[in-house]
């Protein structure tokens, strides 16, 4: 139940000294929620995000507010998900995330509101931007929470430690506290009403940084935001990785390595998933050929469903797996991949007869 | 070249899963530790800056003696100095709080020349990577994140970051602070020699009033605490795949990928 502490997220009554203390400070009871977009779309996250600050909203007793900077889309839609208002930042230069610019925004931002908790999603950004402003205003930060509450006297996070094999429970009494959360793990809730659009005048300021280049990786899908992540390891034997790119493409997921694949030069090392890697939680992770070593599996622990295809049916993987194949991956993928275009074309034939 | 780096001492990553939580939760426990494998990196490219454009590595770290061994690495790969800030918090916990770290960090940075500092992106242990993007705020300098190449020409360092999605290269003038993630180098060893070094030389040590007259006002509170840690149970039934060939095995697992539950 990993929800639960989200969901009754109201214990008590505010504790009023605390507020006290909080107000000679200047803060308020109200949540700001850190919206991304990206070509004229919300990221599905940001929902789960507005979500979850509706429901923390509701438990401190103050207003939601939702933070856009760029050039944005359909603002009304967050209203769907129980934003009371939302304060835009109309600029193109804010489209493109530069740490300098974008804490500088999202600073005056939370000068102007004065909220006592901060969301954002647990991406690199996220998770950069919560710190910064964290030092900022000698508030409070927690990265990649799990579980949020508020106490009457300030919030409680539950965040992942020591490779996932650990949950720490945290305090955070230094308000405003700045949490980035891995927002897929909390429901989303419809609400109705309209928010309120507010224009802010902040001047976006120029960046310090110069020479800016940007490449984007060949993946469709970003592997730290896919859905469907597929990982080889040293068991692919080579660079050829055409087989696990096609169960991706089926799947609609992203390709991930281990360790061992990334220093054969068979990945780059921006695919790697573990300790010192990227750390995913997708609602499926398909390792092939992959042991299994606990600093791997700190990168995918967390993810819903796990497979594993292995030929060593001693594979330390294997215990830690909702299914398993025993094999060679070399024969089994080509007519995985095969089955499962069988079945989809079967079954949508079904569906028009 | 003044290079400062942040190193911190972790539980092994190979440590059985209760002992590396004691490690966390402060109990007492033998415990195999480590230098943070992304520290081990942030050493490895200021040795580099180092050897291509001259100038000092020093290592700094707020912790307790009994966790030196990581500055002993350190020095035993080629730093030329390191430096502890003794951790007198009372707390029992080993857990400490990113923001209070880097304004201890900041307090004594204030105290030192730099011109270049980096850490690691993050801490394997407690996986916050907090420290490095708040302490530049505290120092007001500009910071790379996710860094995985450098380049430094007269008083400008140009960085290669993985940023969501791809890669980014951008430039800044120095002071800056870089963190070091996984593709920037491959570390070195640390040598018997130096090891031997490491020894000798040993680690000089700050008090937290060294650095900052009103350090009790400054580090006293604490804006997180850890309350708990609790093991994650991972309760997952594995289901083998049946079948005797290939085929049938690929069959299953073919439908268990398109079912929706497990
Ligand atoms: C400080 C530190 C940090 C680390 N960080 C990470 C990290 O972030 N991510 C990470 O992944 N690792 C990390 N590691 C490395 C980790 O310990 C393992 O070495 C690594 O994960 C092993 O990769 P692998 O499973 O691909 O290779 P191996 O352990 O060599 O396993 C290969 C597997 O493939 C199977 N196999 C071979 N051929 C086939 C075939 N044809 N079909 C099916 N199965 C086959 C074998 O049975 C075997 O189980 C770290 C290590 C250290 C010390």
């Amino acid at each position: 139940m990993k929800n639960s502490l989200a969901v009754n997220a109201y214990v008590g009554k505010p504790h009023d000294e605390h507020w006290e203390y909080q107000k000679c400070r200047g803060y308020t009871k109200n949540v700001l929620v850190v919206a991304r977009h990206q070509d004229g779309r919300f990221k599905r996250e940001t929902f789960h995000l507005t979500s979850l600050g509706r429901t923390l909203a509701n438990a401190t007793g103050g207003e939601l507010t939702v933070a856009v900077l760029g050039t944005t889309p359909q603002c009304g839609e967050l209203a769907g998900f129980g934003a009371d208002r939302i304060d835009l930042v109309e600029d193109q230069a804010l489209n493109d995330y530069l740490v300098d610019v974008h804490d500088r925004v999202l600073g005056a931002i939370v000068k102007r509101e004065k909220p006592c908790l901060v969301l954002f999603e647990a991406t690199f950004s996220g998770r950069e931007l919560a710190a910064v402003l964290g030092a900022k205003f000698n508030g409070s930060v927690a990265s990649g929470c799990t579980a949020i509450q508020y106490w009457d006297d300030g919030f409680e996070v539950l965040r992942p430690v020591l490779g996932g094999r650990f949950k720490a429970r945290l305090h955070l009494s230094a308000l405003p506290a700045f949490v980035a959360v891995r927002s897929r793990s909390f429901p989303l809730c419809k609400a109705e009403g309209a928010a309120k659009i507010v224009s802010i005048p902040v001047k976006v300021p120029r960046t310090r940084f110069k020479n800016i280049k940007r490449e984007t990786s060949g993946q469709k899908i970003a592997l730290d935001r896919a859905d469907v992540v597929v990982s080889g390891g040293r068991g692919m034997g080579g660079p050829d990785f055409s087989l696990l790119e096609a169960l991706a493409e089926l799947l609609g997921g992203a390709v991930g390595a281990s360790r061992s694949a990334v220093d054969a030069d068979w990945r780059p090392v921006s695919d790697q998933v573990g300790q010192t890697g990227l750390v995913v939680a997708p609602d499926l992770y398909i390792a092939c050929g992959i042991s299994g070593a606990s600093q791997h599996m700190a990168g995918m622990s967390a993810s819903k469903r796990i497979v594993a295809i292995n030929k060593d049916s001693h594979a330390p993987i294997f215990s830690k797996a909702d299914f398993g194949v025993k094999g060679d991956l070399f024969e089994i993928l080509p007519h995985a991949i095969e089955t499962i275009k069988r079945l989809r074309s079967t079954s949508n034939q079904g569906a028009t007869t | 070249m003044e290079i400062v780096v942040l190193v911190k001492q972790v539980p092994d990553t190979n440590a059985p899963a209760e002992v590396a939580g004691a490690a966390l939760s402060g109990e007492p426990a033998d415990i195999p530790w480590t230098i943070n494998p992304h520290d081990e990196m942030a050493v490895e490219e200021a040795l580099r800056v180092k050897e291509a454009h001259g100038g000092r590595v020093t290592l700094l770290s707020f912790s307790r003696p009994e966790e030196f061994d990581a500055l002993r690495i350190g020095i035993a790969m080629g730093a030329d100095r390191a430096v502890a800030i003794i951790d007198e918090l009372k707390s029992t916990s080993r857990y400490r709080d990113g923001l209070l770290l880097s304004r201890i960090f900041a307090a004594a940075l204030k105290t030192m020349r730099f011109d270049l500092i980096i850490a690691g992106q993050k801490a394997v242990d407690d996986d916050a990577g907090v420290v490095g993007p708040a302490l530049a705020e505290k120092l007001n300098l500009p910071f790379f994140s996710m860094v995985v190449g450098q380049e430094i020409s007269g008083n400008r360092v140009r960085c290669k970051r993985l940023v969501g999605g791809g890669r980014m290269e951008v430039e800044a003038p120095l002071p800056a602070l870089l963190l070091a993630t996984r593709g920037l180098n491959r570390p070195r060893y640390a040598t018997m020699p130096g090891l031997r070094r490491a020894t000798r030389q040993g680690v000089e040590t700050w008090r937290l009033r060294d650095i900052a007259p009103d350090a009790q006002h400054l580090f006293c509170d604490q804006p997180s605490r850890l309350i708990a840690l609790e093991p994650v149970e991972s309760q997952r039934d594995l289901t083998m795949a049946r079948g005797d060939s290939p085929r049938e095995k690929a069959e299953a697992l073919a439908r268990y990928l398109l079912s929706d539950q497990g």
